[in-house]
């Protein structure tokens, strides 16, 4: 696919991200006196929002923006790359709710490269061999963990790991560099995330080696002996890297390095706002659309719950716009 | 036929040709990008359609590169005409300019156009910017134009055709 074969696609996002919340709207929002006044603001955007519950409302933004990106994308399998995670998730969900006896309905997250309730059928019915091939490898050995041991925790791993191999994997495949450098940094983001996390549960260096995806940003092997050894040499190994403002980020706290990472991501996004062609655009679309309902999330839970406006200040992304 | 006037048809052929073909590939880009723009909001269909038009012209200046051609050697006339093949290729090397650049502008002036479309739709109030930046690339149209003008010019002087 040339880049000049999406400049339909772009032109039409680029109309679409005039109508996205700016940064002088965030703030005012931000400044609102009540949830009530954000909520009024809000739907003057568009947010169809109802009483207190705003989740709706949220999710039919983000089933708007993929009805239109799929409807525009010149071929929407080169989207995987980005869609997999959701794919995992509906995998992850499908599997504790077996094991828990229960319906993953209403858990599925969209949009995904492969039909949820295929993979829920699949799941159910034990017939690992007719989920779709990525998903399979992940299914087989959490199923496992889950039957064998019991142990959730390392089961969700396994698969949040495949879900980050499985990105870079598409990414390749689809041959954009704007998806190969957010895939991989997603993955080197989500394996400090990971990591820290195992630090500070005192989790062993075997678990950490099946949580950890291989990236192109620090050898394995290293940064899961750096952890090994405890906070202060991962914070210490981290701020020799690209990631360093990552490791300040982490001792402040998980919130901050969160916010921290969603805006690094946003970063390798923005050279996308200026390119007339090419898939940039679009999947900064993607994840302008899903900050922008990850911030409204953010600032109406911290209005409900009457959080001082410069808490909710803290959490916000940077949006694209 | 004699290769001189086989030289000389090359070159109308290739003006208008390769010219044509740009300014196709030219506006049906930019025309892609316009109607992604209208498609979202249809007010926008007046200045999104100037930046449309701009990769059309190297089209039209093809043509009457070829016009000239043809003119200017009394081929369109016809009547009784020779042409040595040294000439032929006299009048072939006049019409390249038009035809290579021609052909190459109006793809890269397109690509200008179309990133103005995106200017359009997200500050319609800057328009003006977005013609400009495609505009400019006109200039090397025009330049080739000239250069093909003169040379037929001087060519149908120096053979003694006029």
């Amino acid at each position: 696919m040339k880049d000049t074969d999406y400049s339909f696609a772009v032109a039409r996002v680029r109309v679409n991200e005039t109508r996205l919340l700016q940064n002088g709207e965030l703030g005012a929002l931000i400044a609102a006196p009540s949830y009530a006044d954000c909520v009024r603001r809000l739907k003057e955007k568009g947010y169809e929002i109802s009483g207190a519950d705003y989740g709706p409302a949220l999710e039919k933004k983000l089933s708007d923006m993929w009805a239109l990106l799929s409807e525009i994308l010149p071929d929407p399998a080169e989207f995987n790359s980005v869609l997999i995670r959701n794919d995992f998730h509906n995998l992850k969900v499908c599997l504790k709710a077996l094991a828990a006896e229960k319906s993953p309905e209403g858990l599925f997250a969209a949009p995904s490269v492969y039909d949820p309730n295929e993979i829920k059928r699949c799941v159910y019915a034990r017939e690992n061999d007719k989920l779709p091939e990525p998903l399979r490898h992940a299914d087989r050995s959490a199923y496992r963990i889950l039957t064998k041991t019991g142990f959730a925790q390392l089961a969700e791993t396994v698969i949040d790991r495949a879900s980050l191999e499985h990105a870079i994997e598409f990414a390749k495949q689809a041959d954009h560099p704007v998806m190969l450098r957010l895939a991989e940094a997603n993955a080197a983001l989500t394996d400090i995330k990971v990591l820290w996390r195992c630090i500070q549960t005192g989790k062993a260096e075997s678990f950490m080696e099946r949580a950890v995806c291989a990236c192109e940003a620090f050898p394995k092997a290293q940064i899961i002996a750096a952890a090994a050894e405890g906070a202060g040499a991962f914070l210490e190994y981290l701020s020799h890297t690209a990631y360093a403002p990552g490791a300040e980020a982490l001792k402040e706290s998980m919130t901050a390095y969160e916010t921290w990472a969603d805006n690094t991501l946003m970063g390798i996004l923005y050279p996308g706002k200026s390119e007339a062609f090419g898939i940039a655009a679009l999947v900064g679309y993607y994840y302008a659309v899903r900050t922008e309902a990850l911030n409204v999330r953010v600032l109406l839970s911290g209005k409900l719950n009457g959080l001082p406006a410069d808490t909710i200040r803290e959490r916000m992304r940077l949006l694209y716009v | 036929m004699e290769l001189g006037i086989f030289f000389i048809i090359l070159g109308a052929v290739l003006a208008a040709g390769l010219s044509g073909m740009g300014s196709a590939r030219g506006t049906s880009l930019v025309g892609q990008a316009a109607a992604g723009v209208v498609s979202e909001d249809p007010s926008k269909f007046g200045k999104v359609l100037i930046l449309q038009v701009l990769p059309a012209t190297q089209g039209l200046y093809g043509l009457l590169i070829a016009i000239l051609t043809l003119s200017f050697t009394k081929i369109m006339g016809g009547g009784d005409i020779h042409y040595t093949w040294q000439q032929g290729l006299a009048f072939l090397a006049a019409d390249l300019p038009m035809a290579v650049v021609g052909y190459f502008s109006a793809i890269h002036q397109a690509k200008a156009a179309a990133a103005g479309v995106g200017i359009v739709a997200k500050k319609p109030n800057e328009s003006g910017k977005a013609i400009t930046f495609a505009a400019l690339v006109e200039t090397y149209a025009i330049l080739a134009l000239l250069v093909s003008v003169l040379a037929l010019n001087g060519l149908t002087g120096a053979f003694g055709i006029r």
